[in-house]
Formats: C-alpha cells, structure tokens, sequence
C-alpha cells in the first residue's frame, strides 16, 4: 500500500530548480507584524511559510524568494522563465526528495493577488513560488505585481 | 445498521471507558493526580495530554461542522456522526483527565481553517488523512508517556482513531489497513495541522528591493 503523503513530509531544507540552475537554502519564515508572508533573512535563500503546509502535503505549501537586493538580482530573479513542465525539487529534513511540476505561472497588482488561491486550503500538494514583478515603486520600495508560480507533487 | 450499533458499544468500551476507568481507578494516577507539586513526570504527561486534546478538539469541531453541513448522506452521514460523537467523548474524557492530574486543559479554539467543502467526495478525502494523523499522533506519543495507567489509554484511544481512519479509508476505495501502524511525532503532526490551527492567510511578501531595475533598463535598450 502506498503510503499517504501527509505521513511522508518534513520540514523543507532546500530546494533545486534545474530549469533555472538555481541551488538554494530554505529558511522557514511566518508572518510579519503587518500580516504579510516574511521573507528570507539572506537573499541568496528562499523562506517556506511555516504557517501554510509543508510541501508534499495536502493543501498550498508556499516558497517565497527575493527578485532581486539592493544591489542586484537575487535568488528568484529568473523565476519567470520557467515553463510548464519544469521540475521544482525540495529535499525535505528526512533526506527525501519530493518533485513537483510547474502547472502555470501568474501575476497578480501585489493588492489584488487570490490570496486564498496561493495560501489556502485545497485537496492537491502544491507548491507556490512567490517572488516579485512589475514595476518598481522607489516611493513605495517595493515593486508593484508578485509573480506565483503554482507548481504540483508528481513523486 | 446492527454493525454500526454493535462497533459503537465496542468503541466506547475500547476506549473512552477505559481510558477514564484506568484514570479514576488507578494507584499511579492518584498518586499524580494529589501530588503537591507536579512531578517532571507528571508535567510531561500533562503536556502530551494536552497536546492529544489539542488534536480531539480540532477533530470534533470538524466533524460537528461536516455533520451539519448537509452534504453527507447514508451510511456515510451514520459513520460520521457516530465518529464525531467518540471525538466529543475523546474531547471530555481528556479535559476531565486533565483536570484531575492538576493540570488546565486547552480550550478549543475559536475558528479553525478547514475548507469550504463542496461535497461528501472531499469531506471524505480530507478527514481520511486527518484520521490516520491522529492514530499516528497517539502511537508517537505512547513510548513518552511516564504514567503507565495513561499509556494504556492513550493506546486505547489510538486503537479507536485507527479503526475511525480504516472505515475511511473503506469508504474512499483504499486498503483499510497497512501492516504496522506509523507513528508520527508532535513535531511532525503539528507541521500539518497548523494551518488549520491558524486561521487567516497572509498578504503577499515583499520580495524585491528595486536593485535589479538599473539591469532591466540595459536589457530593454540592447
């Protein structure tokens, strides 16, 4: 009997995307004062939302990633040439490596993201990718559109 | 529904009875339950019987809200209600043990983030996992329980929840039951079922501090 994925999962320790060559740490954040998805504290590492679920489990795990520093790009910076199909690979703190693939890819004003659609409950094990797109805002500091990559566990 | 009836009363005695008969009788549980001050022994126990009430709680609002929500139907709806109706019993049957070891039980929370179920196809899909965690939330737990009288009802309880996650998993057409049950630390059940703990989702993050806008405009004027 297969075993259920929900007894498999354990917290996430990195994560590759070889479509992007990109190698990378997971830190595990949880929400800000404000109430947003905190961020990793090294931009060269990307932050899991230890509030959502683990990837691999039922529900939308989320891995959120900087676009880029102060002085140039960062962890998620080409996050958007990734296609459909691409592999995502998160090698979880038992040592097992779970795969997902890239389902679609969207970008939402930053105030107007489906915030229930990337964080919230649902009966498939996805992962989200969240970085930042758009415009920057030197006012604001902060761009003005957030890039979410859904992507879904194939083993 | 002679089975139902007959799996009832074989529930309730596995279970709750034994688990608050062993409570009330025993030597070991008295002994706890009057100590002046807890022992480290006791507070261990006390944090994982709260821990296990933190999981009944969960369970039984869940299942008053599905068994409510007019979605399910049969033999289904019979099996829930009497599933829900041990949950509520697990529920009191720990907050009173709890109490009676000198500790203050967890209160349920107000809101829990379970989904916005559309049909009994989903409602069966979730809770069938969410049986199985607490049938593996008891069994990772039993070898840390110092009190030998709350061992054998936590097992007994464990019993019970794995008997609720293989008429489950009946119901959704997969094996009832594997070899060996798996046990699953408070570490691992928590990691899942905090997002139900924590209602609410967060607004996006800020991901980007503008340091990469001077090699966009290069690239869009090559």
């Amino acid at each position: 009997m297969k075993l259920h994925a929900s007894q498999q999962a354990a917290a996430p320790l990195r994560i590759k995307i070889p479509a992007l060559g990109l190698d990378a740490a997971v830190e595990s954040v949880a929400k800000t004062a404000s109430g947003h998805m905190d961020v990793p504290k090294d931009v060269k590492n990307v932050a899991w939302y230890n509030l959502g679920p683990l990837p691999g489990v039922q529900g939308n795990a989320v891995i959120s990633g900087h676009y880029d520093d102060t002085k140039g790009p960062a962890v998620f910076y080409k996050l958007s040439k990734l296609k459909v199909g691409d592999q995502v690979i998160v090698t979880d703190a038992d040592g097992m490596d779970l795969t997902f693939v890239v389902v679609s890819k969207e970008s939402y004003p930053v105030d107007k993201a489906p915030l229930n659609r990337i964080f919230g409950f649902d009966l498939e094990r996805d992962l989200n990718l969240i970085t930042c797109s758009g415009r920057w805002n030197s006012k604001a500091r902060t761009y003005n559109q957030r890039l979410v990559v859904y992507t879904r566990l194939v083993q | 529904m002679k089975f139902i009836m007959n799996r009832r009363a074989f529930l309730r005695n596995s279970a709750v009875t034994a688990f608050a008969t062993a409570i009330a009788l025993s030597p070991a549980a008295s002994r706890a339950a009057f100590a002046a001050t807890p022992s480290q022994s006791a507070s261990q126990d006390l944090d994982i019987l709260n821990y296990a009430l933190t999981l009944e709680h969960l369970e039984a609002t869940a299942y008053r809200a599905v068994n409510a929500s007019g979605l399910l139907s049969g033999v289904v709806l019979k099996y829930f209600q009497q599933i829900g109706a041990h949950e509520a019993d697990h529920v009191i049957t720990l907050d009173k043990t709890i109490r009676s070891l000198g500790g203050t039980p967890v209160a349920a929370l107000a809101a829990y983030n379970f989904p916005a179920f559309k049909s009994q196809a989903e409602i069966l899909a979730y809770f069938q996992p969410v049986e199985e965690l607490g049938a593996a939330a008891y069994l990772g737990q039993a070898p840390r329980l110092l009190n030998p009288d709350l061992l054998t009802a936590a097992v007994s309880i464990h019993n019970v929840e794995a008997q609720h996650a293989a008429i489950l998993s009946d119901l959704i057409g997969v094996s009832p039951s594997p070899a060996f049950g798996m046990p699953k630390t408070m570490e691992q059940v928590l990691a899942v079922v905090t997002p139900i703990l924590t209602p609410g989702v967060p607004a996006m993050p800020g991901t980007g501090m503008g340091g990469a806008v001077y090699l966009r405009s290069n690239e869009a004027s090559r």
